[in-house]
């Protein structure tokens, strides 16, 4: 650079004065010689020497001031005008004018050669005024270019070298804006490092333009020198896109130079202004010199900062290494690796990876740990994958990809760089001889990798290894510790499981514990059926209600399959599961990410499996299978435990369902009692929902079917209906097979047993029946009915059918022999009835028969009264001694011998005689004990014989009573011969007798004397009541239990006619003879004939309601009372049942409305005693 | 008396009716025997005749029956025919007060009904 310049004197310019003074200075002389020579006389000049001397003034003057050729031609002229005016035409004049003539032109000669020395002066002064202007700019650009020197001394970086760039430059030229960019790294693009005077958005720092973009700065780099437009339209020209930038935008002059750093162009610096131009070379060169100058700033601008982010980068590599050797958790390493790694590294974002523990595969190292949680798209990438991570891994190389282009040629498959990133570097964590990481970084920038990268790359991938080694042994610690304490808690809770924890319990709690310490989404824990056959899962969490709870143990599924093989299922990807299980599992479902089947097995042997599905893919650690074994091996152990303990809890049932149905049976009388104690046995708690029992009837030909259904806790009998034995269905099968049938669904049903279906699906369809068989004869089937999908019952399941069955055999084996003699009871019993209601007799009778409840005590004690035709009417009353058939049939006997001696003797005590004599040639009849008596109603007169029997009860209306202890004898068989006395009694009008048999009167455990005390005051207490009312109350006294029969006959005088009394059984056959006993009455009544069928019509109802619904499954008496009273009739229809509603369908309740409707006057009072229905008629 | 002998059914089959003369009472002791004599009946042929004639007495129970007769009639497409002549008051009685005699088709007497049996072929 020049040294400066001493300041130049400008030099002041003398030369107007001068001139003038040389004018006026002539002029004085001219007059002055003028003058001087006018003075001469005769001069030429004396005669006329004023106009000479101003004539030569003029001259001199005009040559002075306009050259000496004006001088003289205005000396000629003027001469000239003065000869020819003055007149003076003389030769002196004309000299004078030659005169005139010289002066000018001498004047105008020295003016002339004054005013060019004049000019000449002047052009120096102003080449010296230029030499010096030219000498200060220079210097003003040295001043700026000293002062740019002296700012970019002072720049250490890049931004501020560019700041006082563009400072400088604008104010060198005085231009409007200036820019400057430097060259990118690959050298294809210029980058906009400092800016000043654009509009706003023309022009910013960091915009990047390709080189060969049309600017001024490419041309400048190009070119490597000055380039320089002077106008707006050249500009335009050239650069088009200028015209694009807006009205702000100066578009005018520019100019650019290269920066330069020695040879090297490092960029350029560009000038704009907002008007046209021109660029001098001393432009030029300035523009060149701040170029270079700032080339060189720049480059050391670039040194620094070099060295100084080295610097920084070794600090913060040290803070680094520091934070990652304190790092002993995932997230730890991952929060460093996003705060510090990538920025330090220069990169974008980044990966760092850790092998897992499979080794098949990179899990991302996230703040939430291992794994794909938390992370982005890419959560776990298998080795396999073609993703520069995996293959980093599997080289154990680094690698640098520093361009898009070298990573799009790598993984094209990828489809090139991704987010835009421009270059990746990928690093292998070591630790302990081997790869345990990856550690990836995406850069925005394309990158050099050179030494010193890589070399810091390679450090911290050193120290990250480091800490994700600690990391992931602090993980298997820890999960170890984790799934160790869970095992142990599991043992825990399986030790103080209560044992009476049943087996989905425990099955619950194991599986709860399985898929919390794995985290799975759903899972099932499952065990095999008794039957090996069947798969039931026990438990189930997050699955799809409906899955199925049992599937056969063929079917695939990791359950399934776990425990089939006894090894462990294991599935750690997607397309791993499509393609083990492509129809998905019955219980996971057709989609899983991993999957874990584990075996269990109980005293070496396999009884099931756990089995868990994962949202996502997973691998297992070693140290989970080895939890999951433990877990299953206390899971077999707990779930044995449960089933032996529920398997305990059963054979109690079943004991106690055992004792339950014997203790039921032994006290079912009738078929329909042990049919029901069996059903309600097989039914309920463990059994089946329903069951039906099948009873061989008529000779083996027919089956009579009785269905019973539970129904909340109480067993519903539906309709019995008959097979015929022959019959294709189960039932009958199993009766003629004599063996057990298990029938598991509708379809099996279908195809075997077509024809039963229909009768019995009502119960269900899935069944096991077995026959049952008394004294080695199959009498029947029970069929058990289970819940369809039920699986086949265990063994003990099985016998304890097999008992109800054997139990049944015996129960209904004594059931049927009971109905058999107690149908003969009934029809000995029937035989005895009928004339009791003969409407002729003129007594009124009432005969009651009870049979004994314990044992067959059937048939002994019997009674009978003959209607005689001398109007007198013989009673008895026997007791045959023994039990059963044989003494029904010696009572038949006895009996048949009593009427037929009844009708021909008047004397009790020749009947007793005859009898004795028969009693000993009869079986059975022998000690057989009976009263008899004659009774003659007209005359109250009573003559009776007893041969060992308790003695009659005499009710008289004042409300006494007494025995009739007169005519005894010893029982029948006893006499040889001996008279039989015999006493006779006059009843008092209205009394009552009361024949009886010891039943009434002996109870166990006191002597007969008490029985008879009570009969006499219970006697007493009925005096005047209705004939029916003294025998039921009679037959109160008798115990509920009772081990004999009861036989009573009560005689009462008939009723006047205006009463209608009539006490029937409640039996659908006995209407028929209500009514026509009714009408009878009726028809004195004097009701017309259409009302009384209406009252026959209502009361039949009426005694049908209560036969259908008051008496339920027992006897009873329904009583009909008439009576005729000031102008009514009333009649009352009662029973002692208790009233059941009648169902809506029932054709009885239609009944009841019929006789509403026939009868208007009718109320119906029922109560807990039984119900009464009132009607009451108008007789007119 | 028992239920065996208090009514007698008696079938006899023509051309395009079943006639069924229904003698004596019916009531509960024996309307069940009646329902299950004439269901076994209702189909054999599409008209199926009722002849209360020589019936002097019906119940609820014997109602019961009719009706649920009547209804497997409808379902078979059987022409049900019940004949209750004049003289039968109190059966007609029953009919209307039950009001049945809306719901069946009474005949008064049983070539009555047989007459329409044969013409509607």
């Amino acid at each position: 650079m020049a040294p400066p310049m001493p300041p130049i004197r400008r030099p002041s310019s003398g030369r107007p004065v001068a001139f003038v003074a040389a004018v006026l200075g002539g002029g004085v002389t001219l007059v002055a010689v003028a003058l001087a020579l006018s003075a001469m006389e005769p001069s030429p000049f004396t005669s006329r020497g004023v106009p000479g001397a101003l004539g030569v003034t003029v001259s001199v003057v005009v040559a002075l001031l306009a050259g000496p050729l004006a001088g003289i031609v205005v000396a000629l002229v003027g001469g000239l005008a003065f000869a020819v005016f003055v007149g003076e035409e003389e030769l002196g004049t004309f000299v004078a004018a030659g005169v005139w003539a010289i002066a000018a032109l001498l004047a105008g000669t020295i003016a002339e050669r004054y005013r060019a020395a004049g000019r000449e002066r002047d052009l120096a002064h102003a080449a010296e005024r230029h030499a010096r202007q030219a000498a200060e700019s220079e210097s003003e650009r040295l001043t700026n270019l000293q002062a740019l020197t002296a700012r970019l001394a002072t720049a250490s970086t890049v931004r501020e070298v560019a700041d006082a760039l563009v400072d400088s430059v604008t104010s060198a030229f005085g231009a409007t804006a200036a820019w400057i960019a430097r060259l990118s790294a690959d050298g294809k693009e210029l980058v906009v490092i400092g800016s000043r005077g654009y509009p706003p958005g023309s022009v910013e720092r960091s915009e990047r333009f390709p080189v060969d973009t049309p600017l001024i700065l490419s041309d400048a780099l190009s070119s490597g020198s000055v380039v320089t437009i002077s106008n707006p339209a050249e500009a335009l020209e050239r650069y088009p896109m200028l015209g694009s930038l807006g009205p702000e935008y100066p578009l005018g002059a520019q100019a650019a130079a290269p920066l330069l750093a020695g040879d090297t162009i490092l960029g350029a610096v560009g000038i704009a202004f907002d008007r046209a131009r021109r660029f001098t070379q001393e432009d030029e060169a300035l523009l060149l010199a701040i170029g270079r100058q700032c080339g060189l700033a720049l480059e050391r601008a670039r040194l620094f900062e070099v060295e100084r982010r080295g610097r920084e980068r070794a600090i913060r590599l040290r803070e680094l290494a520091s934070a990652l050797a304190a790092a002993s958790t995932p997230g730890e390493i991952a929060d460093i690796a996003s705060d510090r790694v990538y920025p330090l590294l220069g990169g974008r974002t980044g990966i760092v990876g850790a092998v897992s523990t499979d080794g098949e595969a990179i899990e991302l190292v996230t703040e939430e740990g291992f794994g794909p949680e938390g992370a982005g798209s890419v959560e776990r990438i298998p080795l396999s994958s073609g993703r520069p991570e995996a293959e980093v891994v599997r080289t154990d190389e680094p690698l640098f990809l520093g361009s898009p282009e070298a990573m799009r040629s790598r993984f094209s498959e990828l489809g090139g760089p991704p987010g835009g990133d421009r270059a990746w570097a990928g690093v292998p964590l070591r630790a302990s001889g081997r790869t345990i990481g990856v550690l990836s970084v995406s850069y925005a920038e394309p990158q050099a990798f050179d030494d010193r990268e890589i070399a810091e790359l390679e450090t911290v991938a050193e120290q990250l290894a480091l800490a994700l080694e600690r990391s992931m042994l602090q993980r298997s610690r820890e999960e170890a510790v984790r799934l160790e304490a869970r095992v142990e808690r599991v043992k825990a809770v399986s030790e103080a499981m209560n044992p009476g924890l049943r087996v989905d319990e425990v099955a619950t709690a194991i599986l709860a514990e399985a898929a919390e310490a794995l985290g799975a989404a759903a899972g099932g824990l499952g065990v095999v059926t008794a039957d090996g056959r069947n798969f039931e899962f026990m438990s189930t969490i997050g699955t799809v209600e409906g899955t199925a709870e049992r599937v056969p143990v063929e079917t695939r599924g990791p359950n399934t399959d776990a425990f089939r093989t006894g090894r462990v299922v294991r599935i750690e990807r997607a397309e791993d599961w499509r393609r083990e299980y492509p129809k998905g599992s019955p219980l996971l479902g057709e989609f899983a990410e991993a999957v874990l089947g584990v075996p269990i097995s109980a005293a070496g042997r396999r009884i099931g499996a756990i089995g868990l599905r994962f949202d996502r893919e997973r691998s297992f650690s070693p140290d989970e299978l080895r939890f999951m074994g433990a877990l299953a091996e206390e899971a077999g152990e707990a779930l044995e435990r449960a089933r032996l303990f529920e398997a305990e809890q059963r054979a109690l049932r079943r004991a106690a369902r055992l004792q339950d149905v014997t203790a039921r049976l032994s006290r079912a009388v009738t078929t329909e009692d042990a049919a029901r104690a069996i059903l309600r046995a097989a039914t309920g708690g463990d059994g089946g929902e329903a069951a039906a029992i099948a009873l061989a009837e008529d000779e083996g030909r027919s089956l009579r079917v009785i269905p019973g259904q539970m129904s909340r806790g109480t067993l519903r009998l539906r309709p019995p209906f008959d097979l015929p034995v022959t019959d294709h269905g189960a039932l009958a099968h199993v009766y003629r097979s004599g063996r057990a049938q298990w029938v598991e669904s509708e379809a099996a049903w279908t195809e075997r047993f077509a024809e039963d279906l229909e009768a019995l699906s009502v119960l269900g369809t899935c069944m096991y029946a077995v026959p049952i068989v008394a004294r080695g004869q199959p009498i029947g089937a029970l069929a058990v009915f289970f819940r369809e999908g039920s699986s086949e019952p265990s063994s003990e399941d099985i016998e304890l059918m097999r008992s109800f069955a054997q139990q049944a055999g015996v129960a209904l084996e004594r059931a049927r022999t009971y109905e058999v003699e107690h149908e003969a009871a009934v029809t000995l019993q029937r035989n005895l009835m009928p004339e009791q209601l003969a409407p002729e007799l003129r007594v009124e009778v009432v005969g009651r028969y009870l049979p004994a409840t314990r044992g067959v005590h059937v048939g002994g004690d019997w009674y009978d009264l003959v209607d005689r035709p001398d109007g007198t009417v013989a009673l008895a009353v026997g007791d045959i001694a023994g039990h059963g058939l044989p003494a029904a049939a010696a009572m038949g006997q006895v009996r048949s011998a009593w009427r037929a001696l009844a009708l021909s003797s008047t004397d009790p005590s020749a009947i007793l005689g005859s009898l004795d004599r028969f009693a000993m040639s009869v079986e059975g009849a022998f000690f057989s004990t009976i009263v008899t008596m004659l009774f003659d109603p007209s005359t109250n007169e009573l003559r009776y014989a007893s041969a060992g029997h308790p003695p009659a009860m005499v009710i008289d209306a004042d409300q006494t009573s007494r025995f009739l202890e007169g005519g005894r004898s010893v029982p029948l068989g006893l006499a040889f011969d001996l008279p039989r006395p015999q006493a006779l009694e006059i009843l008092t009008p209205g009394a009552v007798l009361v024949l009886y048999t010891d039943g009434l009167i002996e109870r166990r455990d006191e002597s007969l004397d008490e029985g008879l005390r009570r009969l006499r005051s219970a006697g007493m207490r009925l005096a005047g009541a209705p004939l029916p009312e003294v025998a039921d109350a009679l037959l109160d006294l008798v115990a509920e239990e009772r081990h004999d029969d009861v036989a009573l006959l009560a005689v009462g005088p008939r009723l006047p006619e205006e009463v209608f009394r009539r006490i029937f059984p409640a039996d659908a056959e006995q209407l028929a003879a209500m009514r026509s006993e009714l009408r009878a009455w009726l028809d004195r009544s004097g009701l017309p004939p259409e009302t009384k069928e209406d009252v026959v019509l209502a009361c039949t109802e009426a005694a049908a309601n209560a036969i259908e619904h008051a008496y339920i499954g027992r006897d009873g008496d329904i009583r009909v009372v008439g009576e005729s009273e000031n102008g009514w009739l009333k009649i009352e229809v009662s029973d002692d049942g208790r009233w059941r509603d009648p169902r809506p369908d029932d054709s009885r309740g239609r009944g009841l409305e019929l006789v509403r409707t026939l009868i208007g006057d009718i109320d119906v009072e029922r109560g807990e005693r039984g119900t009464t229905v009132r009607m009451r008629v108008g007789v007119t | 008396m028992t239920g065996a002998d208090l009514a007698t059914f008696e079938f006899e089959p023509r051309e395009r009716a079943t006639v069924v003369r229904i003698r004596g009472e019916v009531d509960l002791s024996n309307a069940e025997r009646l329902h299950d004599e004439l269901s076994s009946r209702v189909g054999e042929a599409s008209w199926l005749v009722l002849d209360l004639s020589g019936c002097h007495y019906l119940d609820s129970a014997a109602l019961g029956v009719i009706a649920t007769i009547h209804a497997r009639c409808r379902a078979r497409g059987v022409q049900l025919r019940i004949v209750v002549p004049t003289s039968a008051a109190t059966i007609d009685r029953v009919l209307a007060i039950t009001g049945m005699d809306g719901v069946l088709q009474v005949d008064r007497s049983i070539e009555e009904a047989l007459a329409l049996a044969d013409a509607a072929g």
